[in-house]
């Protein structure tokens, strides 16, 4: 088993295991004080959601255009697997604030498509991307989340769309490990080369919630993040590429009502 | 993606952990069978006599009342959801008795008009209670429903003492209607919803929902000491409780109640509307004058049978007032060398409690120079000297030295 492949079990394991925690926590809560058979005391003040999901990048432009060409990667490389959390604080009866945290990373092995060495072996490298977006943002909700029975009690409504706008700042790093070719030269060389930093993030997103129960969300939503790192410094390892961090998430989660 | 289709498996089953919506019992007590029996005020109304809910027919329910002469009149509760006139003691109108889905609440509607005074709109709920006592929750207004009582029930212990065609009619049914009793769940969202799509008002649903979590709110019986004096009712007030407008910016039902009070006091400009005085309780027609048609009986129904009193004026707050909550205590805290501290310096007034040492008297504890919990010496020693001289009031609570 190689590193890589043992790293990837362990991550989705982390996941499984985090939402089998939540699920696992967020059952009891359900039968706790502050709510009834199917109905809370009062509506949700906040709500914790963990979600996980599917990361597309646009891996258009810059460092990724470079890439793609000279070796064996397409797109559909740089997507993954995501896992985050969403912290929303109820503003008013529609809308909420969503402080977000959100993990992808991507890592794919791969090959120069038009070279081989002087042995006719693949020249072979690590591609590796990853991403952090962290965001506040506005979600509103296209139907009312729950309503209001006497003064005491709030049913939360079964099936509830909204649509969120925000923005924030995404940590990403780009890397590339193994062997490379100086096309001057044809030497083949081993390298590491990173650019790494933060750029801002400009989120939207649309989704549902599906009331399981009085405490409990099933949360789905489509992300758009749209982002742009730096050019790496003149004398970085990707001098004057530009690492384009536009993406569609597809979230789906637990959200437990405080 | 195999991060994500293990995440999918597991959020597929949690999913099914997570319970769903609950869905409520059968209608096993369709027709009202969980009131079946007789019943004894629970509530400390001492004037109250006993009240007999016997089935009739697939729908009615005859109530037989007792007053505390055990003189008997008798009424039938007609479950059916239509209108049924009602014209008696000077006051005509409607009422209208509807049995809940699943057979668990009864409700009832009313408007009466008496005499020249505004018609009066009535909204009852009949619970039976987690422990199996029968809550009646009754709201009265003009325009709204806006202020609500209580009287609970419980089931006799013994039917010796009730007319033999009374044991007959209810001795094949007593113990189906125990379970039944036995058998109704707590309050549900679709509970909610239903009374919510019968008009039921926000005071009854509210006090339907303290019923069923008692754990969760307190019925106060604000205003339950005014009316005990106005009334000449001998009221148990154990349950009595502080200025309900300290949780007003939390639950603004209070002041919600409040104002929907003071409305209907300038309005109509005729009754005696204190604020500090059964604000609560009283319906406008007030106990001091007009006295309220249903619970004084004024039809003689079903409502004059086990309704004589005037019930207990009460409002829904929750269970913990916030100076009750582990996080917001009083300063209360322990200091390394000086022990625990209740963190203020006061030590007067009610609830204050003070220290002694658990050997010995409080003098020679001084003497032998341990430091006081509340001395201002302070010296540092473990054992906690006494200043039990700075309690004050029969409610202050005092610890004294264990012997030995």
């Amino acid at each position: 088993m190689t590193g890589s492949s043992l790293r990837w079990k362990c991550r989705a394991a982390a996941t499984a295991l985090g939402f089998l925690a939540f699920a696992f926590m967020a059952g009891p809560v359900g039968a706790q004080a502050g709510s009834g058979d199917g109905f809370l005391f009062k509506a949700p003040a906040a709500t914790l959601t963990v979600h996980g999901g599917f990361a597309q990048p646009l891996a258009s432009g810059g460092v990724f255009s470079l890439a793609r060409r000279e070796l064996t990667l397409g797109r559909s490389d740089f997507a993954s697997g995501n896992f985050g959390f969403d912290l929303t604080i109820a503003v008013a009866p529609r809308y909420e604030v969503v402080l977000g945290v959100d993990r992808s990373g991507s890592r794919t092995r791969s090959e120069y498509r038009e070279w081989l060495d002087n042995n006719d072996l693949p020249i072979e490298q690590t591609t590796q991307l990853a991403r952090v977006p962290i965001t506040a943002s506005v979600r509103y909700f296209l139907a009312d989340r729950g309503r209001k029975v006497g003064s005491v009690a709030w049913i939360p409504a079964r099936f509830v769309p909204f649509v969120s706008l925000g923005g924030g700042v995404m940590k990403y790093k780009f890397q590339q490990v193994g062997d490379f070719v100086d096309l001057q030269t044809l030497n083949v060389f081993g390298e590491n080369l990173s650019t790494t930093g933060w750029a801002g993030v400009v989120q939207a997103g649309a989704g549902a919630q599906w009331s399981l129960n009085q405490r409990v969300n099933l949360t789905g939503e489509l992300r758009y993040n749209h982002a742009n790192g730096d050019g790496d410094k003149p004398n970085g390892d990707f001098s004057g590429y530009k690492v384009n961090l536009s993406g569609v998430s597809t979230l789906i989660g637990l959200t437990l009502r405080l | 993606m195999r991060t994500l289709l293990i995440a999918a498996v597991a959020l597929g089953g949690s999913a099914f952990l997570s319970p769903v919506l609950a869905q409520n019992a059968p209608a096993s007590t369709a027709r009202g069978l969980a009131w079946v029996g007789c019943w004894e005020a629970a509530d400390g109304i001492q004037s109250q006599g006993r009240v007999c809910v016997i089935p009739e027919g697939a729908r009615d329910l005859r109530i037989v009342s007792f007053d505390r002469q055990d003189k008997a009149t008798e009424s039938t509760l007609r479950l059916t959801g239509e209108r049924t006139p009602v014209s008696a003691e000077g006051c005509t109108g409607w009422e209208q008795a509807r049995l809940s889905a699943d057979g668990e609440r009864i409700l009832v509607d009313a408007q009466l008009q008496c005499g020249d005074s505004p018609q009066q709109t009535i909204a009852e709920a009949f619970v039976i209670t987690p422990t199996g006592f029968w809550l009646q929750v009754r709201g009265t207004g003009i325009a709204m429903v806006a202020n609500a009582r209580v009287r609970l029930y419980r089931a006799v212990d013994s039917y010796a003492s009730f007319p033999a065609d009374i044991r007959a009619a209810l001795a094949p049914q007593v113990q189906e209607a125990e379970y039944a009793r036995n058998a109704i769940s707590r309050v549900s969202a679709r509970d909610l919803a239903e009374l919510e799509s019968m008009g039921v008002a926000t005071p009854v649903i509210d006090l339907v929902v303290a019923a069923s979590y008692p754990s969760s709110f307190v019925i106060d019986a604000e205003g339950a000491a005014a009316a005990t004096r106005s009334t000449g009712e001998a009221m148990n007030t154990s349950s009595l409780n502080s200025n309900p407008f300290y949780w007003s910016n939390g639950f603004p039902m209070l002041s919600y109640y409040d104002l929907a009070m003071l409305e209907n006091c300038m309005r109509l400009q005729m009754f005696s509307c204190g604020m500090g005085n059964g604000r609560y309780g009283y319906s406008v027609f007030g106990a001091g004058g007009y006295r309220d048609p249903f619970f004084g009986g004024y039809y003689g129904g079903y409502n004059g049978g086990y309704g004589q009193g005037q019930g207990i004026p009460v409002v829904v707050r929750p269970a913990a007032p916030p100076s009750d909550y582990p996080g917001n205590r009083g300063g209360g805290r322990a200091v390394s060398g000086s022990g625990y501290s209740s963190g203020s310096s006061g030590s007067s007034g009610g609830g204050t409690r003070s220290a002694s040492p658990r050997s010995g008297n409080t003098g020679t504890s001084q003497n032998s120079g341990s430091a006081g919990a509340s001395s201002s010496s302070g010296s540092g020693g473990s054992g906690g000297s006494a200043s039990a001289g700075s309690s004050g009031g029969s409610s202050t609570r005092t610890a004294k030295p264990r012997t030995p």
